[in-house]
């Protein structure tokens, strides 16, 4: 059972319907607090076999997504494709603040989730599909590539010689953006049905939760310029040094836009490589006296910098001297960083009993603090949250959450 | 004062969930104001406190075609960005290292709800500005500072976030790109502040609806490194449990195949396909009639797909070279298989999703009669997001802010303008005409443009 004490979303409740696409915001909300009851079918939550596994081996409790991304939430099985499962929905629904469904439109229609609003006029109906619920392509289906392709960031990611890319594309980083916009949201609309009894439907799009942070490589800059975004790899012909350069260890990633930045990073390839060269005054000032035929050369310049060094060391030796320079880390990389641990950031997960270390806290709020927690069995709270119901009709006041 | 009233509310404010909270946002660039926005367009009056001593560089960038003579503090409200991250909010110029500037402030917080920042740690707590400050003049504040590396001691606590930095930090360069090559990156967008300015927002909801409550504040206390990490939690429990690093993969992803981009007819066209399920391989090999992948016994099963990938991505590509990409994607979809083009920026223009719900939006704006913003993705039927102007020039409420919010007599505030403690407005009843406003109106159609 989930022990927790009252968070800042102390005493919201949230049917939890969503899928891979908006899950995140259904964490972030229970993790907050909020009595979050999440309906797995019989059988259990796909998302329960969701690789990676703990010790790579599948199984109902063994999924590292689903252990993450359901920390603090309750567990009820219901069967919503029988009407005992959707009387439950509904029962479930007039006794709750939010309902956050992800998934197609089909199932958010075939799920009636706009009946619900009916019901319970207070309610606050949340729903995140990948093109949204109006509009021609209302039922067009997609993942996370599909939302970076059609939300214009897909086409500026990438080699120039091969198909664009999405970023990250085991992380599923489209499903973050529209879980997040789709908890905020819900959050200003809980506000709203507080203050004025009034719910309402919240309606997010993978593809403009994708396009809505495409501006520096979107429509905006476009429009501004005339240059079309094309993916550049990761070294961008606007300017040098501007983008990965080797080390000794793998790759760091420079950047020297401002002009105080390049020349402090000039003073360091000087003393470092004894290359007069760099000190060119023609290489002085903003980015564009180091691209065209300058490019190349700075390049060149830079990496015999880099070279000399490990990632972590031009890093901080980096913003020592007020540059940005930061290592390309990976996941190892992350985990081991001392930073992390200066400030307690880790927290333990239990995934099928064994202790797992895990991230902390997005953000740490002095009086309401987030709280770590565990993802709860196939239907662990079942006979809890009927218990509720039945005492709901019978009269009786529920037993509170957690409880 | 006999009316207190601010520019940017209307009569529809007082139905927005945020309507009467104030924020004051000391934010540059993306994370902070990326949030402010949000805070915004739920109808929270959002004023952002600007220095020219040192400028946002959101508003620095671009906007190369105005006239060279044109003063640098004009071109501040002309870069095409401001629309993005400044849109919605007050703007009002103010010298915080200037001891008056720090009175008006203080005065400034005593009227406000929230308080947020992106600064460098060690910025506002050197002008005794921190939240142990902040609160003895306002105790139920609720301060939101996100810097890069977090608020209490630590190795990073000085280190400075600049925009693409966290990207390469957290881990998401080395997993974007592909596996036989070094990493290609996500250089070209700012993917970690758009996550950070989105956690600050829940943050900030979660301590209001707390202070609705309990009358409290708080303090929020965040680091952008931190707060990107959270956000690819599985990919760092399978290094933690399994000692696993995910690498790259090019767009392949486990579950799924094929899950690629392909090319299609003209030149740098692409369309992305994703097969979810079986019945969605079986209805691709039916629209690809007599292609030889469609009867390859390598292709028939996942795991085949999966094993022979590489020959599969090769196979297919040769079939959607054929067609356009809008073809291939309406064609797709229409079938049941998710499929999209890969937009460039002319096909955003032009997406008639995007137009139909309206996701480009055409506000008010000082200098140009009006000016393209980008879309809040959130949809609410009762209470939807507006943001009630475009980029505000800088120092535009000036009047509002300084004289009305924090009481400062006109006589007084023209003195320290001429002492540089008020940042005023330059050359405000200049005029400019954006290069694409011509004919852009015709593609984005609305009745908001300013008049040719």
């Amino acid at each position: 059972m989930n022990t927790k004490t009252n968070g800042p979303l102390g005493g919201a409740r949230v049917i939890d319907l969503a899928d891979e696409r908006g899950v995140y915001g259904t964490k972030l909300l229970a993790d907050l607090g909020a009595d979050v009851i999440r309906i797995e079918p019989p059988g259990g939550d796909p998302m329960r076999q969701l690789a990676p596994f703990l010790g790579n081996q599948s199984g109902p409790e063994r999924s590292l997504v689903f252990s993450y991304m359901n920390t603090n939430k309750r567990s009820l099985v219901a069967d919503l494709s029988a009407t005992s499962g959707m009387d439950i929905l509904r029962e479930l629904a007039s006794t709750a603040d939010v309902v956050f469904f992800s998934g197609l439109s089909e199932e958010y229609d075939r799920l009636e989730l706009e009946r619900l609003l009916t019901d319970n006029p207070s309610l606050v109906v949340a729903a995140v599909t990948p093109f949204g619920l109006t509009g021609p392509m209302r039922h067009w289906r997609g993942g996370d590539l599909i939302a970076w392709a059609s939300g214009g960031l897909a086409f500026t990611l990438g080699d120039p010689d091969r198909p664009p890319v999405a970023p990250a594309p085991t992380a599923h980083l489209s499903y973050i953006l529209a879980g997040q916009y789709s908890a905020m949201a819900s959050l200003a609309a809980l506000r709203h049905a507080r203050r004025t009894g009034a719910g309402q439907r919240v309606d997010v799009s993978l593809q403009e939760s994708v396009a809505a942070v495409s501006g520096e490589s979107g429509v905006s800059a476009f429009l501004d310029d005339g240059i079309p975004r094309v993916r550049a790899g990761s070294k961008r012909p606007l300017t040098a040094p501007l983008g990965h350069y080797p080390t000794t260890d793998g790759y760091a990633s420079v950047l020297a836009l401002m002009p105080n930045h390049w020349e402090a990073l000039r003073t360091w390839i000087l003393e470092k490589t004894g290359n007069e060269g760099v000190m060119d005054p023609a290489l002085a000032g903003g980015p564009q006296s180091r691209a065209g035929g300058a490019w190349h050369v700075v390049n060149l310049f830079t990496e015999d910098l880099t070279k000399h060094y490990s990632r972590q060391e031009l890093f901080e030796e980096g913003q020592r001297r007020g540059i940005a320079v930061t290592p390309v880390n990976d996941a190892m990389s992350v985990v081991s960083d001392e930073q992390l641990e200066e400030r307690d950031f880790w927290t333990e997960l239990d995934v099928a009993g064994e202790s797992v270390r895990s991230p902390g806290p997005p953000y740490r709020l002095s009086r309401t603090p987030w709280q770590p927690g565990r993802a709860p069995g196939v239907g662990e709270h079942t006979e809890q949250v009927m218990a509720e119901l039945h005492g709901r009709r019978a009269g009786r006041p529920s037993a509170p959450a957690g409880a | 004062m006999t009316e207190l009233r601010s520019p940017t509310a209307g009569d529809a404010d007082s139905a927005q969930p945020l309507s009467g909270v104030r924020v004051l946002e000391l934010s540059q660039a993306i994370a902070g104001p990326t949030c402010g926005r949000y805070l915004a367009a739920h109808g929270a009056e959002v004023i952002k406190i600007e220095s020219l001593a040192n400028p946002d560089i959101i508003r620095m960038m671009g906007a190369g075609w105005l006239p060279p003579d044109t003063p640098m503090p004009v071109r501040f409200d002309t870069g095409p960005l401001g629309a993005e991250f400044i849109s919605g909010k007050l703007s009002a110029g103010l010298n915080l290292a200037a001891p008056e500037g720090r009175d008006i402030f203080l005065r400034l917080v005593q009227e406000s709800d929230v308080l947020l920042t992106n600064l460098s740690a060690p910025v506002l707590p050197a002008l005794e500005l921190g939240y142990d400050n902040v609160v003895e003049v306002r105790p139920d504040i609720i301060y939101c500072s996100l810097p890069g590396f977090g608020n209490t001691p630590s190795r990073y606590h000085d280190f400075k976030a600049w925009g693409p930095n966290q990207a390469p930090l957290t881990g998401l360069d080395h997993m974007t790109g592909w596996p036989d090559r070094a990493p290609s990156g996500v250089g070209s967008f700012s993917y970690p502040d758009f996550i950070n300015g989105s956690h600050a927002m829940i943050a900030i909801m979660a301590a209001v609806l707390h202070r609705d409550v309990t009358g409290e504040g708080q303090f929020i206390d965040m680091s952008q490194y931190e707060s990107t990490v959270t956000v690819i939690g599985p990919t760092l429990l399978d290094a933690t449990a399994n000692g696993h690093v995910q690498g790259r993969s090019g767009n392949h992803v486990p579950d799924r195949s094929p899950n690629a981009v392909y090319p299609t007819r003209g030149s740098d066209r692409w369309v992305a396909v994703s097969c979810e399920t079986e019945e969605q391989w079986n209805i691709l090999c039916r629209l690809a009639e007599d292609e030889p992948f469609t009867v390859d016994r390598r292709f028939a099963t996942l795991a085949g797909r999966k094993e022979n990938e590489v020959e599969l991505d090769a196979a297919i590509a040769q079939w959607t070279s054929r067609y356009t990409s809008r073809d291939l994607a309406y064609r797709l979809q229409a079938a049941g298989v998710p499929a999209g083009v890969v937009a460039d920026q002319p096909d955003l223009i032009v997406d008639p999703q995007l137009e139909a719900r309206e996701f480009f939006n055409i506000k008010p704006h000082a200098r140009f009669g009006a000016d393209l913003c980008l879309g809040y993705p959130p949809h609410l039927s009762a209470t939807q997001p507006q943001l009630r102007r475009a980029a505000p020039i800088f120092g535009e409420d000036n009047t509002y802010v300084i004289e009305g919010v924090a009481e400062v007599d006109h006589e007084s505030r023209v003195d320290l303008a001429g002492r540089r403690v008020v940042f005023e407005s330059t050359d405000p009843e200049r005029t400019f005409k954006r290069p694409y406003v011509g004919w852009i109106r015709h593609f984005i159609r609305a009745t908001e443009w300013p008049p040719e």
